[in-house]
């Protein structure tokens, strides 16, 4: 059965220390991250919010560019050039997803350096959980490494031969700002998926699995 | 007018199935058919009456139309896995009784806000005479997410034994949840486990 096999990919090796990380991550939310949510969804209108996760996911494009033509899908990275495009010049600079518009590319399924590696046949390793950063495997972690030296918001500058052509002065804070506005989604995610489970740690583990693999397969 | 568009696309994919099927099958029979009537007869009742967000008055109102869609037996018994031979026939129907209100909840959580969901269908798959998944798209508070329906048939009737929400099998989450509650403790700890679940969400707590 699908569900046998898919239960026999979970490797979680370390299982003792992953479910302390787990608790202390859970308080994390539960103090910190999560009336901070509440706050900011209360200050911030939505729209608002909105044009500000629009607009980051439209700069993370290098990351989506870089690991469809690593997976060697041309066409899937000519399609998230197009997305770029269009949301950065007609959706003022990805605030709107224009995109969304267009049948071909509302769609896109995710895409980042870890689903490459494992497109590759690079195995996933043992399932971690560290704290902050939450779960995860050694590869798709290995990923997000690259991933954040894609992301154009952790760029000092652009260099071209010897010469910068934009610099970057505002890193910290469009970096801080980046990471803020993905946190509402992660944490309405967690609770998605925890929210109702009868042993937490397993549902979060067991849905990272099954996610990454349908990213996968997508 | 975008719900009107959604209703003729609907109608346009049962007429397609049905014609594909050789119109063997009322359209009344129809999985997708009957996944469209059950999911628009959910968000009629949370929509507009729903007064805040999730709320329990939702979960009574769901239930009914829930139970005629959902095979509450199947999913429960699917969740627990092998262990369910273990079951006593007393124990089997509480904990039936329990999953079905736990799904309910997680089903009803998942509305919040006041913005309505749009829903729109894609192409049935089936898998066989008596199984069919019918994936959904979910526009929801600005995201969309992608919600597959497993259903299957059981004497003529179509009934949704799992939901996929972002490639996450209901069922295979909590058959993970259970398998080791139960190597533990037996079936008396899964019907524990479910029933803490439940005492904690009436008291809302996470």
């Amino acid at each position: 059965m699908a569900e046998s096999s898919a239960q026999a990919h979970t490797w979680d090796p370390m299982e003792r220390f992953n479910r302390t990380m787990f608790r202390f991550n859970d308080r994390l939310y539960t103090y910190a991250l999560r009336p901070a949510t509440r706050a900011y969804e209360r200050a911030v209108p939505k729209p608002v919010r909105q044009g500000i996760v629009n607009a980051f996911d439209n700069l993370h494009f290098p990351i989506r560019f870089v690991s469809s033509l690593l997976e060697g899908r041309v066409g899937r990275a000519a399609r998230e050039t197009e997305k770029f495009g269009l949301n950065t010049v007609l959706g003022l600079g990805g605030l709107i997803r224009v995109s969304d518009q267009v049948p071909q590319l509302a769609h896109l399924p995710p895409q980042d350096v870890g689903l490459a590696f494992g497109s590759w046949g690079i195995g996933a390793g043992p399932y971690v959980v560290l704290p902050i950063l939450g779960p995860g495997d050694v590869r798709d972690f290995a990923g997000e490494a690259c991933d954040y030296f894609l992301s154009p918001t952790n760029w000092d500058a652009i260099h071209l031969g010897h010469r910068t052509w934009i610099a970057n002065p505002y890193r910290v804070p469009i970096q801080s700002l980046d990471v803020a506005s993905a946190i509402p989604r992660a944490i309405h995610a967690y609770d998605a998926v925890v929210g109702d489970a009868v042993d937490p740690y397993i549902a979060a583990r067991e849905a990272f699995f099954s996610h990454r693999r349908a990213d996968a397969a997508r | 007018m975008k719900s009107r568009l959604t209703r003729v696309s609907a109608l346009l994919i049962a007429l397609t199935a049905l014609e594909l099927h050789g119109g063997a099958e009322p359209q009344a029979t129809q999985p997708e058919v009957l996944l469209h009537e059950t999911l628009d007869e959910v968000l009629d009742v949370a929509y507009p009456q729903k007064a805040v967000s999730g709320g329990t008055g939702l979960e009574q109102r769901a239930l009914p139309i829930l139970e005629k869609a959902f095979d509450f037996g199947a999913i429960t018994r699917r969740a627990i896995g092998p262990g369910w031979r273990q079951f006593s026939e007393d124990e089997r129907r509480r904990s039936i009784r329990e999953f079905r209100d736990l799904v309910v909840h997680t089903y009803a959580s998942r509305i919040r806000g006041d913005e309505r969901p749009r829903i729109t269908y894609g192409t049935p798959e089936r898998q066989g005479e008596d199984r069919c998944d019918v994936p959904t798209r979910v526009l929801y508070d600005g995201e969309t997410y992608a919600v597959e329906y497993r259903m299957e048939r059981h004497a003529g009737a179509w009934r949704v034994t799992d939901v996929v929400i972002e490639g996450i099998s209901f069922v295979s989450n909590y058959r993970a949840q259970f398998d080791g509650i139960m190597q533990r403790g037996g079936s008396s700890a899964v019907i524990q486990a479910i029933e803490s679940r439940l005492a904690k969400t009436a008291e809302g707590k996470p």
